[in-house]
């Protein structure tokens, strides 16, 4: 197929005139022979005008002539409009037949601007042209690059103000690590304050009690001596009246010896000696103790508790019989006129062994409850007629902390209240009696023949004399005396006794120390030393008796007990 | 859509409500575009929603909104910089409504994913013309009434549209008898 013949678009004017409605066709003399309809619309050039009337030839550089054109003839043309300020590009075709040029082309700017100014619209161009396309496109891609910069702007702005937020949270955080640590400092003063002021109460109230019991002890010797001398008996009614002054210093030591333990437990110092403790032995010495009271004041006591033998907990004997003995004796102190307390235990799911004390007293507020292990709080009982300090549950409380246990109540008004101790069951013990009678220690065998010397090392005169007047009871034995450590290791090494009795607070050396000289002489070390002190706490005790004093008196001294410890040593069975 | 549609409703509402109002309507609408860009296709259903919670929030029909905003487009895209492209779309009125498909197929050949609506103009009297709207995409009719209303402004016409038919069943395009 001959493609040049077949597919030549034969196309008459008007429809040349459409396709290329910019064309321009011009003579060797540079005559206008035919215009496209945009051409002669928006350059008003008409036919016979000459074109380079209208146009300069931008590119090539040439003059607008014909045969400059026609050398050129394959290059690129910019037509560059006299008045307008737009171009015309395109190419220049000889029309070799007529021997005109036909320039064919269509206006170009990259700016939309100079069209409107030019009196362009889309409807000047043929539909083929893409310059409406190309401008658009940059238009388009403006419009993205403004885009783009507004996005940029406000990412700018934003990133400004995180900037700024995070400074000043930054701020924020350092001021606020600034007030924390100085409220730390503050909170941690007012601590250290506050545990210094606590020590301090701890430590009066652990001096006082102490003090106190020193001259309770002598006015309980004395009263016992008293009550029990054979020399200078009482006669009945005197004795009923040494005996209450007897019962009141019993309660005032009991009070004396609860404060004594609170403050201890508040400086970090009361310790418990955790063993086995068999329930049913224990609810058995404590209603011995308690049945004489409950009888009096006509409190039925109801006990489940001993009916259960073999049964044992973890706790220190001493402070739990202390807390049931507080329990039931708030029970009746608290009771109805002919009322009862039931005592029983059960375990928990937990496997802890529950001791519950109930009673049927008038029972206790809820909104007071959150208060009763408050020390010296007796919700509203300080005004009643009932004796207590509100010292007892609130010691109760802390010693079965520190047995790992845990106390609580349950109450309702006008019906009684239900206390309770949960504490580790030790199911390995067996049913043997833990005894807290102090070691014996290995002593020579000699019946009391003549006098026997004791020696009673201590500084308190009062205390002395009442030592004194106790073993006076006994002619055999004769009574040495020191008022301190250095005096009594003396009369010790010169005289010998059979017993020294000695104080551990004295002046100088003090009992500790002087124990430890007199083991140290062949002539004293042999010879068994009783303390004998009113530091009461089991710690004191045990580390006397780890040292090696053969037995441990807490003051106030109880005659018999003195009486009994004195013929242990010196008439051993 | 093009994000230059979504781009155009944020600044009619920002022009005449405030930003905080077009943040609210963007809450509303849970459209969570932090900027449009105008040359990024969006899913249709953002502007609808977007047109919905303006609705509510401003207190005003759909189509009240979407004939505000075919008024407001000739001016935002001007403002956008198309303003000499427009001038080239015709010299007066009835020339720009005839040529706008034209300018359609140039913003086609631009934007690939564009799916323009048809326009064209029947029954070309010196004071009226019919106006006929083809689209794929429902409930736009409102938009086109303020298009119109636009093109009008733009050569400073007052023009009076009265919408004669609607896309049914039966017939394929939208009808305005618009006079002026």
């Amino acid at each position: 197929m001959d493609s040049k013949t077949k597919y030549t678009i034969g196309l008459d004017l008007e429809e040349f005139s459409t396709v290329f409605p910019f064309h321009i066709i011009f003579g060797e003399n540079l005559e206008v022979y035919q215009v496209g309809p945009s051409s002669r619309e928006i350059f008003e050039i008409g036919n016979g005008s000459k074109i380079n009337e209208f146009f300069h030839i931008k590119y090539p550089d040439l003059p607008f002539s014909v045969p400059e054109i026609l050398n050129h003839s394959k290059s690129y043309f910019i037509l560059e409009s006299i008045k307008l300020p737009i171009n015309l590009r395109g190419q220049m075709l000889r029309l070799k037949k007529e021997n005109l040029v036909a320039f064919i082309g269509s206006p170009f700017s990259s700016n939309l601007e100079n069209f409107n100014k030019s009196g362009l619209k889309l409807s000047h161009f043929a539909t083929h042209e893409p310059i409406i396309d190309y401008l658009l496109l940059l238009q388009t891609q403006k419009t993205s690059l403004d885009d783009a910069k507004l996005l940029s702007e406000k990412i700018l702005i934003k990133n400004k103000s995180l900037k700024k937020t995070k400074d000043e949270l930054e701020k924020h955080t350092q001021n606020l690590e600034e007030i924390v640590c100085s409220r730390t400092k503050e909170l941690e003063t007012e601590k250290n304050k506050a545990e210094t002021a606590n020590r301090a109460k701890s430590e009066f109230l652990s001096k006082m009690s102490h003090e106190l019991r020193t001259p309770l002890s002598s006015i309980m010797g004395f009263t016992q001596l008293m009550l029990h001398s054979k020399k200078n008996p009482l006669t009945e009614p005197q004795k009923n009246d040494i005996r209450q002054i007897l019962h009141s210093s019993q309660h005032l030591l009991e009070l004396i010896n609860d404060i004594l333990d609170l403050s201890q437990i508040e400086k970090g110092k009361l310790s418990v000696f955790m063993e086995p403790v068999s329930l049913h032995d224990l609810y058995t010495e404590i209603l011995g103790l308690v049945k004489p009271i409950a009888d009096k004041a006509g409190i039925l006591l109801i006990d489940e508790i001993t009916t259960n033998n073999g049964v044992y907990v973890v706790a220190d004997r001493i402070r739990l019989k202390q807390i049931l003995l507080n329990f039931l004796t708030n029970g009746i102190k608290y009771n109805k006129p002919k009322g009862w307390i039931s005592a029983f235990s059960e375990i928990l799911e937990n496997g802890k062994l529950r001791i519950n004390i109930v009673d049927t007293g008038k029972g206790i507020a809820e909104k007071n409850l959150k208060n009763l292990f408050n020390p010296f709080d007796r919700l509203g009982e300080q005004f009643s007629s009932i004796q207590g300090t509100g010292i007892g549950l609130a010691l109760a409380k802390q010693l079965i902390t520190l047995m790992n246990g845990e106390i609580g109540v349950t109450s309702n008004l006008a019906e009684g209240s239900r206390f309770y101790v949960d504490l580790e069951i030790d199911s390995n013990a067996t049913a043997k009696v833990f005894s807290n009678t102090p070691r014996a220690v290995e002593l020579p065998k000699h019946k009391m023949e003549g006098k026997k010397k004791v020696l009673c090392i201590e500084d308190n005169p009062r205390n002395l004399k009442l030592v004194e007047r106790i073993l006076s009871e006994h002619e055999n034995l004769q009574l040495l005396s020191a008022p301190d450590g250095e005096i009594g290791l003396d009369i010790a090494r010169s005289h010998q006794p059979e017993l020294i009795l000695m104080d551990i607070n004295l002046p100088g050396i003090d009992g500790y120390e002087t124990f430890q000289q007199l083991k140290k002489f062949e002539e004293t070390k042999k010879i068994p030393v009783v303390a004998i002190s009113a530091n009461a706490r089991e710690e004191d005790i045990q580390r006397a008796l780890d040292d090696g004093f053969q037995d441990y008196l807490t003051k106030p001294i109880k005659i018999e007990t003195l009486l009994n410890t004195v013929k242990k040593y010196l008439e051993p069975q | 859509m093009y994000g230059l549609i979504n781009q155009g409703i944020e600044d009619l509402i920002i022009e005449n409500h405030g930003e905080e109002i077009w943040q609210q309507i963007k809450t509303s609408a849970s459209v969570n575009v932090e900027n449009f860009v105008g040359m990024n296709s969006y899913p249709d259903d953002d502007t609808y929603k977007l047109v919905k919670a303006a609705s509510q929030i401003l207190n005003a029909t759909q189509d009240q909104l979407f004939e505000a905003f075919g008024e407001f487009w000739i001016l935002y895209t001007a403002k956008k910089g198309y303003g000499s492209l427009l001038d080239m779309v015709g010299n007066n009125f009835v020339e720009f409504l005839q040529n706008i498909n034209q300018l359609h197929g140039h913003i086609q050949a631009m934007m690939p994913e564009l799916k323009p609506p048809k326009f064209w103009c029947s029954d070309i009297k010196n004071n009226s013309l019919r106006f006929h709207y083809q689209s794929d995409r429902p409930g736009l009719s409102h938009l086109v009434i303020g298009l119109i209303r636009g093109v009008g402004k733009k050569f400073d016409i007052a023009v009076e549209i009265e919408q004669k038919k609607s896309k049914t069943s039966e017939n394929d395009h939208d009808e305005f008898f618009v006079k002026y």
